[in-house]
């Protein structure tokens, strides 16, 4: 199928679809009042009320947008993540966050950020290499495999450089749990600043030992990392039982202090459907999984797991 | 602040009214469903409402907007597919037995999309509905261009198996 064939189906039934509602517009503007009565009634009024909304038990909550922290060391808090504000630096609440136009010694808070669009940036963004932090609580998507995954404050943290040609110097970190959109922190320029954002702990290691695994799998899903990064997904029987069982034998403990940093490449993370677990290689044989428990695990399981999953894909595809 | 104080804002009913249909069509291929579409449609213009002030500006650009959130609303079905939400719609026969009419082939279509997991259904209508490149749609999901090629390359292997590359070939010619 060619893409002009995917257009033309597309464009075809698209244009069979017919709407029910004949008269959209008077039931639309009755939604969208009552949309916002309902938003006013948790926050104040409007959207940039919205944004002090989720910035509960924030200090800085009083302070007049863009002026200087009022006292060293101020720590401010957003969606669960706290940050210790370094000397000196300015702490900003926004509506929308823009990494590209960060002002440097900057702690921003936002209720989201702008990813842009093609052509909507500036060949260099002012803010790039500059030490900058922001937490956005609408913050980056979540990743069945990521970059790296970071051991701090009892939570497994996702990290990853979401912009490595235009803000190379940017890290986003969010925990590593099934919300799609996580409260984030970006940290630009000194990766040190990341001592200064605290999160909430993660879940508990499993009472009984090993990893926190789902009674029953229907699915194991990966991505078969480069050259193509393509999705492949196991449902056979065979193939998932070997996985649940590789991981499930995995009952040795990682101790507090000895927690590793897991890395792509090398690193291999899986979907089981309501946890995502991640297998480290030689550099860190350890798995986590998001619904709990750290384990030593051998450096080759991960790559195994991942050639039984993409073999499973190739049979059910036909390719 | 103050975005919303305006009770009516201007704009927004002559912009339902325009463009209703079409995010609709948008809606109904993000979820391959026409009422889960509509549905969806409704959810995007509800939050433009909200953002009606800022939207309704010179720069507003309002139908990027609810675009983008229909969009991220649309992927919200990836996490309920890889939680091990297994679509038990089948194709029907008739997927090989040729396209009598336009009605059926956009129920057969719909229903080729509603197969796809969330995210190659939203790469396919971003990339060749919405005519948005590789670079703007990996933009849009946050996800690498190559992410988006493979995406693209499974779901058109995905249609071409559900029998509508045979039948639409022969149509289009």
């Amino acid at each position: 199928m060619t893409p002009n064939q995917a257009r033309d189906l597309l464009d075809r039934a698209a244009a069979a679809v017919t709407p029910a509602e004949t008269d959209p517009t008077t039931r639309l503007t009755a939604l969208g009042k009552r949309s916002v009565r309902h938003r006013r009634a948790w926050g104040t009024a409007g959207v940039a009320a919205a944004v002090a909304a989720v910035v509960v038990a924030l200090p800085i909550a009083t302070a007049p947008r863009g002026e200087p922290a009022a006292s060293p060391e101020t720590t401010v808090s957003l969606g669960g993540l706290s940050v210790v504000v370094p000397n000196g630096w300015r702490t900003v609440e926004v509506e929308t966050f823009d990494p590209c136009a960060a002002a440097p010694h900057t702690v921003y808070l936002a209720a989201r950020w702008s990813a842009g669009g093609p052509g909507t940036r500036p060949v260099n963004c002012p803010s790039k290499d500059q030490a900058w932090l922001a937490v956005v609580r609408e913050g980056v998507v979540g990743s069945v495999n990521p970059s790296q995954v970071v051991f701090k404050d009892a939570q497994e943290v996702m990290a990853e450089q979401p912009y490595q040609h235009y803000l190379p110097a940017l890290w986003t970190y969010r925990a590593l749990n099934d919300e799609i959109r996580a409260t984030t922190a970006f940290i630009s320029g000194d990766q040190d600043l990341l001592a200064r954002v605290t999160w909430p702990a993660g879940p508990p290691a499993p009472p009984d030992g090993g990893l926190a695994l789902p009674d029953r799998i229907s699915s194991a899903t990966t991505d078969s990392g480069p050259p193509t990064n393509g999705m492949v997904v196991a449902t056979d029987t065979a193939t998932l039982t070997e996985i649940r069982s590789s991981l499930a034998a995995l009952r040795d403990p990682v101790p507090a202090g000895e927690e590793c940093t897991l890395r792509k490449p090398g690193s291999v993370g899986i979907s089981l459907g309501e946890t995502t677990v991640v297998l480290g290689d030689a550099s860190c044989p350890q798995a986590i999984s998001t619904g709990g428990g750290r384990v030593r695990a051998p450096a080759d399981l991960g790559q195994h797991l991942l050639d039984l999953i993409v073999a499973s894909d190739r049979a059910a595809s036909g390719n | 602040m103050g975005l919303l104080r305006r009770a009516e804002p201007a704009g927004y009913e002559e912009f339902v009214a325009s463009r209703y249909r079409e995010i609709v069509r948008l809606g109904a291929l993000l979820t391959g469903d026409s009422r889960l579409g509509e549905d969806l449609a409704q959810e995007g213009l509800i939050a433009a409402y909200r953002s009606w002030q800022r939207l309704g500006g010179p720069d507003g650009r309002p139908e990027a907007y609810v675009r983008r959130v229909m969009v991220r609303a649309a992927m919200r079905a990836r996490r309920r597919r890889w939680r091990g939400e297994v679509p038990t719609e089948e194709l029907p026969e008739a997927s090989h037995s040729g396209f009598a009419d336009q009605a059926d082939l956009s129920v057969q279509v719909l229903a080729s999309l509603r197969r796809l997991p969330a995210d190659q259904r939203v790469v396919l209508v971003l990339r060749f509905w919405a005519d948005n490149s590789e670079a703007e749609v990996a933009q849009t999901l946050g996800v690498a261009v190559g992410t988006v090629k493979s995406r693209t390359s499974r779901a058109l292997a995905a249609l071409r198996t559900s029998g509508l590359l045979v039948e639409s070939s022969k149509e289009i010619r």
